[in-house]
Formats: structure tokens, C-alpha cells, sequence
């Protein structure tokens, strides 16, 4: 597949810093521990000696099968490179001192090891493979760690700044290259380019997020200012706007070079000045020129400002409608944000309290029916709503209920009025109803 | 917990214990990294939502049916990659898009991927093409989550049944011959007697109906007589029996020619409009098997309104497959239509097998008429109608898509 800039340029970038970041923190450890210095290169400088292998790989001018000793000679150079940004080793290797100047910067010559990696970040970056150098850079930071915390003070202290500040770097640069080169894979599959996938957005949210929430504690637990974690952070962000800046800004240098040497050609220039500089004049002018003398000039630039101006409204106009149809021709899908209904209820709460009741106490055949109802509900005997009374006593199987709800239809359903005598026994059979009801509940299980 | 979480968490225990921040600090990142990389299969198909909207379930050859495609992602977790197979019934046309192949067996799918934000709802409106006939079904569909970090998935199937039945074509009928009937005889306006157990409605009073035909509790609701009307002792009935063998040989060979199963049964299709149209009581009888269940069809003759709908229903579900013998079916055809119906026969294939068939029905008291179809159409009428069978060819010219009309023709 054809490698194109604008899609996997970022994941290459963010690879390369993840790299450099991942070999600064061995580069501290081997600094304070073996060479007992300072650290002189940081995450920058050797993503810049693994992006310079990506380059010439990418340009085919580099190319360990086909030409090893090339290969072999550029990394040599790459560590050399590094091992001499030492001014100490400089020094040494030019009074003809090799060993000596070796033994000065030794961290150094892992600008050869980041060379070496940039190599494979020349091509496509592999979802997988980014994954896998963050899955398992992050543990393996370990022993560097533990290294560069056994040196005594002040390389301790250097160490772990630059050790925390480059492991941030290498965990969100790392988690961003894998999720973009995830992004990727996915858009190549669905034929979804990622840039308009806004979910690199939640991407880039989620993992400042996560380091965030362990490098400010971190950072309080080591003891460093919490701008080391901004520092991390922006590691990646700074050299991704660093490049968006590039982008932008080497075309517009190179149309000001060109609209210069045109100026230029037509002989467009200031006359010579009207007076000698003026000595504290402000800005410290050499010359002073009248008015009248760059009238023409000012007039010159004043219309071409107007033209870019009106060239910048064109090409605005003309991008907006064009995305104005693209919008049109892609309408059959409408996208919003829907949030999920939930109800807020304002006021006080209120506070139920049970509710005391009272047995109901019968008084006649109704209600002594009515009473044994209430008894049986909270059963299985209970009256189901289909029922009449007679299927729901047939169903109880007591003769007293049965007894009960006849006078019950009797009273109600056949409007006979019931004597004195029958209102009290119908009593009495609920009371006995009552005091049976256990017997009739288990014979009912 | 994996073995990620235990490096980890080892790496915290170890920095306690030494009062290394920097191993803290790393087995938090080694946590909170897995923790990353397994968190879209973990929690990304939670309240997701996933909706199909059919604009009809029904359609005709040539129509174009909307379906609009819903899903919302009903949580704070933004989906990177969210896939969704819908898996279809084969040869379903959507516009723009292909189905995909599938491991369900028949059934294709119509894949759909979207990158959600958190509460993010995407509706998508997908046209389908009815450009053949047949009951389209759809589900169950399978949502499918990715990790973000790395290549894990999760899915997860829900069934949402839904049913597209595309029916066949309908064409006028035309005679070559306008004098005579579509099929049969031509039907008679009034009929002498009445099955008075056939209550049909009520109709205004006219001068000479007897009494007792009158509708009292109409007549005094509408305040004016009407009288009781009744179907006819026997009314027209009409059975189209259906022959979907195109092939000749044995009917279990299960090979056919498909431009002829669909000119069949756009023939059927136009017969049973017209002969209902024409107040005839319109079934259908035929041995093909039918998607989703069922070896053959037989709908009794009705006038009702809805039996058109029935008819094209049937056909639209009639695959080429047939699983009874023609000559079974017109066997069973007595059992089934009152005598003095008409059998009206449908089919591409040389009539000699069955025309034995035709003349015992025909000695039954029943009328019968065969529509000869394909390329040997006119052969295949001839024959029969030297064997005394009422016969006559139908066409459909150029072809059944792009026909204009059912030509019948002696």
C-alpha cells in the first residue's frame, strides 16, 4: 500500500517519539550509573537520529539487505554522532585519547540503537507492533529504573526527572501511535479515513487522561514539580504542533521567497533615504525615509494585502461549497447527540410512613365475608379476580367459608335480609375461620 | 486477572516495599495500560442501541423499500469501531452497498460500521432495490466492538426478525380475441338462485321482492326498505393450479430456469387480479416449496379483498423447488373445489403428462383450462386442444420485466 503522509505521517511521528522516549530513560540509567554524568541527550535527540533512519529508509537510501555495510557504517556514524555531543569526549578523541573519549559519553552510542529502530518505522506502522512497544515498554522501563535509582545524589535526582518526564512521553506517544495505527487498520477495512473519525479526539482525551491520573500522584511521590508532567505530556503533543506549524509555515516561506525574488525582479525596492539615521531613534531605524517616498511602496504592499485577502475569501468560498455538497451528496445519514431521558424531580421528599391499620372487625354477615377475604389475601387461598364467590369457596374447600359467602350472595347478590341469628353465626365462622386459617394455609401447600 | 495486571501489580508491590516511586509509577501506567486496551471489549456493546426500520413490509418487483438503520451509542465511552452484520436473506439489493458473505447458510450480510462519540445517534438511510421476487428475512444481526489499542473484538448477537416479501409483477390480461372471455365463459351478472345460508348484504327495495327478502331492522334503521341480498347458489370459482417445474424430468432433479419460475409466476400473479377483478372467487394450488416453511401452497377460492393480496403473498414465497408431482396435485384438485369450478393450469412443460389428468377432472364436472407458457407454448396448446382440452397460450413480450401485459391467445 501506497504510504501517504497525511494518514500515516502522525502515527510515524508519534512511533519515533515513542522510541526516543522509551531509549532516553536507558540513556539516563546508563548516564548516571556507568558514565556518572549528567544526561546530555533527551527524548528529542534520539527520535531524531530514529527518524533520520526512517527517512533514509523511506527513501530507499538505506537498506540492510541489500546494502549491509552502508547500513552497518550509517549506524556506527549514528552512535557516533551521539556519543560525540559529549564536548568532553570531543575534546579527548581530538588529543588522540579514543579510549578516553569512549569512556566520557558511553550513553551516547544508543543513538546507534534508536537509529536501528527508526529503521522499521520507515515503512507502515503496524497497529500490532505499536501496540506491542507500548504493552511491553511500559514494564520494561523497570530496570533502567531501577538502575538509575541506585546512583547516589545529585545523578539522582537528574535521573529521575528525566527518567519520569521521558516514561509520560513514552506511555501517551506510545498509547496515541498504537490507537492511531489502530484507527487506521479499521478505516482500511470499513474504507473510514481516520482523520475524519472523530473518535481520535476521545483517543487523544482518554490518554492524557490516564496519564494524567498516574503522573500527578507520581509526581508527588517523587518529589518533582508537577510541570514534569506537563512536560511528558506535551512531549507528543508539542511535536505534533510542531509539525502542523511546519506544515503550514514551510509553504508560506517558500511563497514569501518567491513573491520576494519577483518584487525583487521588478525593481520594486525603497529608494535610497531621504536623511542619515537618527541616532535613539525608536526601533532603532538606521534611516529615515519621508513620506512621500514610500507612498508607492506602501500603496504596493496595501494592494497586495487586499489581493491575498480576496484570494483567502475565494478559496474559502469556494472550500465551503464544496463541503457544503459533499454534505448534501453523504445526507442519507443523519448524525446527533441524543442524551438519555432522565427525570429530575424537584420538592421535598417524602417520607411515607406504614400505614397503621386496624383489623377490620366485622359486624354482620357482609363484613364477616369482606373480613375472611382480607384474612385469605395474603395466601394462595386468596379471591382471584375472575372468581365468584362460590368457585373461590368451592376452590378454599371450608364449609364455614362456604357457609359465609352464601350469606355473603344471599345478602348482596339476592337482596335477602339476613336474620339477627344468621349475622351471628355468620360471625362466629369467621372467628373460627380465623383461628383455622394456619391449617387451612399448609393444607393449601 | 491476566498476566499483564500481575506484572503490574507486582511492579506496585515492589516499589512499595523498596520505596521506588518510579516502579509504582510503572506498574500503575502497566495497569492502567491493560485496563486501556481491554476497555472497549469490555464495556463497548453497553447500551448500545441498534434499530431497523423498514418503510413497508411488503413490495412489488421493481419497488424500492427505505430502511433506515439506527444506532446510538447510549453511554460516555465514545466507540472507535462499531460493526454491525445484518444478516439478510441471499440476493437482497441494496443500493450502493453488496452483502457481504456470511457463515449463516442462505443469508448474506449487510455490514454497516460507524464511529460513535459518547451519546452519539446515527441514522442511516439505505434504499432496498426489490429487483426479485421472494420473502426477504432479516436478523438476527451481530454487533461487533474493537479495542482501540489493540485487536480485540467483542460481539454479541440480538435477534430483530423482520420480513420483506417482494411480490411478483401484475399485468392486465389481454385477450387476442376480445370477444371472448379472459378465461372460461363469461360470467353471468345475475344469478336465478340464492343460497339464502349466504347472507351477502342488504340492497334497496325493488317492486316484486317478496316480503319475507325484506331487511326489517335495516329497513327501519335506514328508513327506507331495503331487501336481504344472497350469494348465488354456486358462484364462479376459479383454481389457478400452478406447475413450477420449468425442467422436464423427474420433479426432484431441483432444476429449473429461473427466467420461466419468474414469468410463471408474474402470469399467476396477472390471472388472479383479473379473474378477481371479474367478481370470479379466485385459489391457488401449487407444489413448491415455500420460504420459511411449508412444501405447497393451496389458498381456497374467496372474493374477499384480501385474497389478492394472499395470491401475490403466496407466489412471492414460492421458490423453485417443488416437492409434489403436478399430476399429484390435479389429483387433488376434486377435494378441493366444488364441482362445476373452473380449473385454470399454468405451466411451461409438454402437457401430455398430465392431459389424462385434465380429461378425468373435466369428466368430474369440472371446466379446466390450460395456459401453455414458455417457448413451446403454442405446441404444447395445440396438443391439447387435439385431445380435446381447452388450451390457450399465454405471453409475455419481450419478457416478464418488461412486459406490458399478459397476452392470451388461442
Amino acid at each position: 500500500m501506497r504510504w501517504s503522509w497525511r494518514t500515516e505521517g502522525p502515527v510515524t511521528v508519534l512511533a519515533l517519539v515513542a522510541e526516543g522516549a522509551w531509549l532516553a530513560v536507558v540513556y539516563a540509567a546508563v548516564q548516571v550509573v556507568i558514565g556518572e554524568q549528567a544526561p546530555l541527550l533527551g527524548t528529542l535527540e534520539l527520535a531524531i537520529a530514529a527518524a533520520a533512519a526512517a527517512l533514509l529508509a523511506r527513501r530507499g537510501l538505506l537498506d540492510p539487505d541489500e546494502r549491509p555495510l552502508t547500513f552497518f557504517a550509517a549506524t556506527v556514524a549514528a552512535g557516533a554522532v551521539g556519543w560525540l555531543v559529549s564536548p568532553a569526549a570531543r575534546e579527548l578523541l581530538a588529543a588522540g585519547d579514543l579510549l578516553g573519549a569512549i569512556g566520557q559519553h558511553p550513553g551516547g552510542w544508543l543513538a546507534a540503537v534508536a537509529f536501528l529502530r527508526g529503521i522499521g518505522r520507515g515503512f507502515e506502522v503496524d497497529d500490532r507492533a505499536a501496540s506491542r512497544l507500548v504493552l511491553w515498554g511500559t514494564p520494561g522501563l523497570a530496570l533502567p529504573w531501577v538502575a538509575g535509582q541506585l546512583s547516589a545524589q545529585p545523578l539522582r535526582g537528574l535521573f529521575v526527572e528525566q527518567a519520569f518526564v521521558a516514561s509520560l512521553t513514552f506511555v501517551s506517544a506510545g498509547f496515541m501511535a498504537a490507537g492511531l495505527a489502530r484507527l487506521q487498520v479499521i478505516g482500511q477495512e470499513t474504507g473510514v479515513d481516520w482523520r475524519a473519525n472523530r473518535s481520535w479526539l476521545g483517543l487523544l482525551i482518554g490518554v492524557l487522561a490516564m496519564v494524567l491520573a498516574v503522573g500527578v500522584p507520581a509526581a508527588y511521590l517523587l518529589g518533582l514539580p508537577i510541570d514534569s508532567v506537563a512536560r511528558g505530556l506535551l512531549g507528543p503533543l508539542g511535536t505534533l504542533l510542531g509539525l502542523a506549524l511546519l506544515i503550514v509555515l514551510l509553504p508560506l516561506a517558500w511563497v514569501a521567497g518567491l513573491l520576494t525574488q519577483a518584487l525583487l525582479g521588478l525593481g520594486l525596492r525603497l529608494p535610497a533615504p531621504a536623511g542619515p539615521a537618527t541616532p535613539g531613534a525608536p526601533f532603532g531605524f538606521p534611516e529615515t525615509y519621508d513620506f512621500e517616498q514610500v507612498r508607492g511602496g506602501l500603496l504596493a504592499v496595501g494592494i497586495f494585502w487586499i489581493g491575498v485577502l480576496l484570494l483567502a475569501v475565494i478559496v474559502a468560498r469556494t472550500w465551503l461549497r464544496r463541503r457544503a455538497r459533499r454534505t448534501l451528496r453523504t445526507a442519507s445519514e443523519e448524525r446527533f447527540i441524543h442524551l438519555p431521558e432522565t427525570r429530575v424531580r424537584l420538592g421535598m421528599p417524602r417520607v411515607r410512613l406504614p400505614r397503621l391499620r386496624s383489623a377490620s372487625v366485622p359486624h354482620d354477615a357482609v363484613t364477616a365475608y369482606l373480613a375472611a377475604l382480607q384474612l385469605l389475601a395474603p395466601s394462595d387461598l386468596g379471591r382471584r379476580e375472575a372468581e365468584s364467590p362460590r368457585t373461590h369457596a368451592q376452590r378454599v374447600g371450608d364449609r364455614r367459608f362456604s357457609l359465609l359467602a352464601v350469606d355473603y350472595a344471599l345478602a348482596r347478590y339476592g337482596g335477602r335480609a339476613l336474620t339477627r341469628h344468621e349475622h351471628q353465626r355468620a360471625l362466629e365462622r369467621w372467628r373460627r375461620l380465623r383461628a383455622r386459617l394456619p391449617s387451612l394455609e399448609s393444607r393449601d401447600e | 486477572m491476566s498476566a499483564w495486571s500481575v506484572i503490574g501489580l507486582g511492579l506496585a508491590i515492589v516499589g512499595a516495599l523498596l520505596a521506588a516511586p518510579g516502579l509504582i509509577l510503572l506498574g500503575g501506567l502497566t495497569l492502567l495500560s491493560r485496563w486501556l486496551t481491554t476497555l472497549w471489549s469490555r464495556y463497548g456493546l453497553r447500551a448500545v442501541s441498534y434499530q431497523r426500520r423498514l418503510g413497508s413490509d411488503r413490495a412489488v418487483w421493481g419497488d424500492e423499500v427505505a430502511l433506515d438503520v439506527d444506532v446510538w451509542n447510549g453511554k460516555l465511552l465514545p466507540l472507535p469501531w462499531l460493526l454491525a452484520d445484518d444478516f439478510a436473506t441471499d440476493g437482497l439489493a441494496v443500493q450502493g452497498r453488496r452483502l457481504a458473505a456470511s457463515d449463516l447458510p442462505g443469508r448474506g450480510s449487510l455490514q454497516n460500521s460507524w464511529s460513535l462519540l459518547w451519546f452519539e445517534r446515527v441514522i442511516r438511510h439505505l434504499r432496498i432495490e426489490a429487483r426479485r421476487r421472494g420473502a426477504f428475512s432479516f436478523g438476527p444481526v451481530r454487533l461487533t466492538v474493537s479495542d482501540l489499542f489493540e485487536r480485540g473484538t467483542n460481539s454479541e448477537e440480538r435477534d430483530l426478525p423482520a420480513t420483506l416479501i417482494v411480490r411478483p409483477r401484475s399485468l392486465p390480461v389481454r385477450s387476442r380475441e376480445p370477444a371472448r372471455a379472459p378465461l372460461g365463459s363469461t360470467r353471468s351478472r345475475s344469478s336465478l338462485f340464492h343460497d339464502p345460508a349466504l347472507f351477502a348484504g342488504v340492497r334497496p327495495y325493488a317492486a316484486g321482492d317478496p316480503l319475507r327478502q325484506l331487511h326489517w331492522r335495516a329497513s327501519a334503521r335506514l328508513d327506507r326498505p331495503v331487501s336481504k341480498r344472497f350469494e348465488p347458489v354456486h358462484e364462479r370459482q376459479v383454481l389457478l393450479v400452478l406447475d413450477l417445474q420449468t425442467v422436464e424430468g423427474p420433479h426432484w432433479l431441483m432444476l429449473y430456469d429461473d427466467e420461466m419460475v419468474e414469468g410463471l409466476c408474474v402470469a399467476a400473479a396477472s390471472l388472479a387480479r383479473r379473474l378477481l377483478r371479474d367478481g370470479a372467487a379466485c385459489g391457488m394450488l401449487a407444489g413448491a416449496q415455500l420460504s420459511g416453511g411449508g412444501q405447497w401452497t393451496y389458498l381456497a377460492p374467496e372474493t374477499s379483498r384480501g385474497q389478492l393480496g394472499r395470491i401475490d403473498d403466496a407466489l412471492a414465497r414460492m421458490r423453485p423447488i417443488i416437492a409434489a408431482p403436478f399430476a399429484a396435485l390435479l389429483d387433488a384438485v376434486p377435494r378441493r373445489l366444488v364441482p362445476g369450478g373452473t380449473v385454470v393450469t399454468l405451466g411451461v412443460r409438454d402437457p401430455s403428462a398430465f392431459a389424462g389428468r385434465l380429461r378425468r377432472l373435466q369428466q368430474l364436472g369440472f371446466r379446466t383450462e390450460h395456459v401453455a407458457m414458455g417457448a413451446s407454448a403454442q405446441e404444447h396448446a395445440t396438443l391439447l386442444q387435439k385431445l380435446g382440452l381447452r388450451s390457450r397460450v399465454g405471453e409475455l413480450d419481450p419478457d416478464w420485466r418488461r412486459a406490458d401485459a399478459l397476452v392470451l391467445a388461442d
